[in-house]
């Protein structure tokens, strides 16, 4: 388990802990807990017992088939989130690169007939000039990137409801575009959009475990002096991170359109700052420098559960919301404490 | 009139020269309690009244003692919670019906799951209501996928593309219609009336139209004529 960065910040904890477990415990409980995403797996876990035992229905292929497509969308732009906290940045405008690179390409095929071939390539690069765009601010004036992209997420926004006059815009005939995209059925409930979230998950996950550019991205967010020292581009790193998290916001836009045969301005609203709780909820640092992808998946998959467990079991609706927040910092205080108490997990 | 200090003084300015005013569309918030806006009247959609309507529409389908569900996709909205009040009123009152609201929020694929969830929790629901087309587009599109036309009937706000080819295939019994055409035709004619021969404007309800299978199509070539 890589980690650069946040060792200095929970050293005092890590030194208690120490003292605390004289013994480390044998090999294969050790290599148990050592898993990063542990976290998340056993509040997942825990959930998905609670909802069947309250409401035995929650427990079919239905019910997960419904569960992935909602984490699918969310899971795809939360990679990108991930991949940029890593290296040490936010991304608030993630849900406004959504939204506009959706609709650019919901307007490239209907109103301009634009072929698909040409329409996804151009909406998808034109989310990435958004991302990289995020980035040359970021790094050029030294904003944090927080305050950054919350301007740059209302901007986007306002020129996504400007060109569309606020309403949504769909195609009623049937189109192999959105069938890719996210409409097709796989299995019952099943989407295609669960398919592309498998891909981008493989793909980043392979990218920031097994390649060097992975340790690079793990050392920008870590120790930036040191990882400057060891002769690592931490500019270039982070502009990378940053396209990459407008290319997978435009991917999980463009999922969202082929799901509903429609795109809306105002769709991803509240996309940033569920991205954010699901690679956090996954055992992603706020601090930069550590974090998974395959938690950052989990996350999301836990967020999507706890909406539907809770409407399958009954309880009242405007209190989910609520209960979203509870879970979310529960989570992240098993996460914590987790770490704190296997410290030598590291 | 959705920013009363925004525009409230510019209105008493206007009708101190004697400028007499109209409004249209949106009436103040229910909830505003600032100095007293002098239009001489409302011609646009009563939410509360649409509610009350297009419930009444659907009465037909709903069996006495039914589960029917709101779909709210934005909880805490004024106008929103007004539809939503006047279908629950009615169907409660006509049907003893018992009507939950889900907070589906704004994003379809969330919104779908969720109505799905409460559909598979309560299976024995028998009406479906969204309050505009972001909840409409997610409905529609469970209502084609599990082939629910005919087993939960469905009624919606506003006037988007998906909403009517739905009604024209059937899958959506009606939406309400603001009418805004007859918004901007009748506060001219009240207006003239009262120049001309001082008759006082008076308040217009607008929200009473539906569109249904029978209008869609003939809505829809209107709309695309630019008189809807």
């Amino acid at each position: 388990m890589r980690d650069v960065g946040d060792k200095a910040i929970s050293g005092g904890a890590e030194a208690k802990a120490v003292k605390m477990l004289p013994a480390a415990p044998p090999e294969r409980w050790r290599r148990l807990l050592a898993i990063r995403e542990l976290g998340v797996l056993i509040a997942l876990i825990a959930l998905i017992i609670i909802f069947t035992w309250l409401q035995p229905a929650f427990l079919t292929l239905d019910t997960f088939g419904d569960i992935l497509t909602q984490a699918a969308e969310l899971g795809v732009a939360a990679v990108g989130v991930t991949f940029l906290m890593i290296a040490g940045e936010f991304d608030l405008s993630v849900g406004s690169t959504f939204a506009f690179a959706g609709v650019l390409l919901a307007l490239l095929v209907t109103r301009f007939s634009v072929s698909p071939f040409l329409a996804v390539p151009a909406a998808l690069l034109f989310a990435g000039v958004i991302g990289l765009l995020n980035g040359l601010i970021t790094l050029a004036t030294r904003i944090p990137s927080f305050i950054t992209t919350l301007g740059t997420m209302m901007m986007w926004r306002g020129l996504a409801l400007a060109i569309t006059g606020g309403w949504p815009i769909s195609i009623l005939t049937a189109s192999t575009l959105l069938d890719v995209l996210g409409g097709r059925a796989v299995y019952s409930t099943l989407r295609i959009s669960a398919l592309w979230l498998l891909i981008v998950t493989a793909v980043f996950w392979a990218l920031l475990g097994k390649t060097a550019y992975g340790n690079w991205v793990f050392a920008t967010g870590g120790k930036r002096e040191a990882a400057r020292a060891l002769g690592v581009p931490v500019n270039r790193v982070k502009l990378i991170n940053f396209s990459v998290a407008g290319v997978l916001a435009g991917t999980a836009g463009f999922l969202q359109f082929g799901r509903m045969s429609s795109m809306s301005p105002v769709w991803g609203d509240a996309l940033a700052l569920e991205a954010i709780a699901a690679a956090v909820i996954g055992g992603t640092s706020l601090m930069g420098g550590s974090g998974t992808i395959v938690g950052t998946i989990l996350g999301a998959i836990t967020m999507a559960s706890i909406r539907v467990g809770l409407v399958m079991v009954g309880a009242p609706s405007y209190w989910y919301t609520a209960f979203l927040g509870v879970v979310i910092v529960l989570a992240v205080i098993l996460n914590v404490k987790l770490e704190e108490t296997f410290a030598w997990r590291r | 009139m959705s920013d009363p200090p925004a525009i409230g003084q510019v209105i008493r300015d206007a009708r101190g020269k004697g400028i007499p005013v109209v409004a249209i569309n949106v009436k103040e918030p229910a909830d505003y309690k600032g100095a007293p806006i002098p239009y001489m009247a409302y011609i646009g959609m009563d939410e509360y009244e649409a509610g009350k309507n297009v419930a009444r529409f659907l009465l037909a389908k709903i069996p006495q003692g039914a589960k029917v569900l709101i779909a709210m996709h934005e909880p805490g909205h004024v106008g929103l919670e007004a539809r939503a009040r006047g279908i629950r009123e009615v169907l409660t009152a006509e049907r003893g019906a018992k009507v939950e609201t889900l907070d589906t929020t704004q994003d379809p694929t969330k919104s779908l799951s969720t109505m799905r969830a409460f559909l598979k929790a309560n299976p024995d629901t028998k009406a479906l209501f969204t309050l505009g087309p972001l909840g409409a587009i997610p409905a529609i599109k469970m209502i084609r996928e599990d082939k629910l036309a005919g087993k939960i009937a469905m009624a919606s706000f506003d006037m988007d593309a998906t909403t009517i080819q739905a009604i024209k295939e059937g899958l959506v019994e009606a939406t309400v219609d603001q009418q805004q055409y007859l918004q901007g035709f009748i506060s001219v004619v009240q207006l003239y009336l009262h120049a001309k021969y001082k008759l006082a404007p008076t308040d217009y309800n607008t929200g009473r139209g539906l569109v249904t299978k029978e209008t869609a199509a003939t809505v829809e070539s209107l709309v695309k004529q630019g008189y809807r």
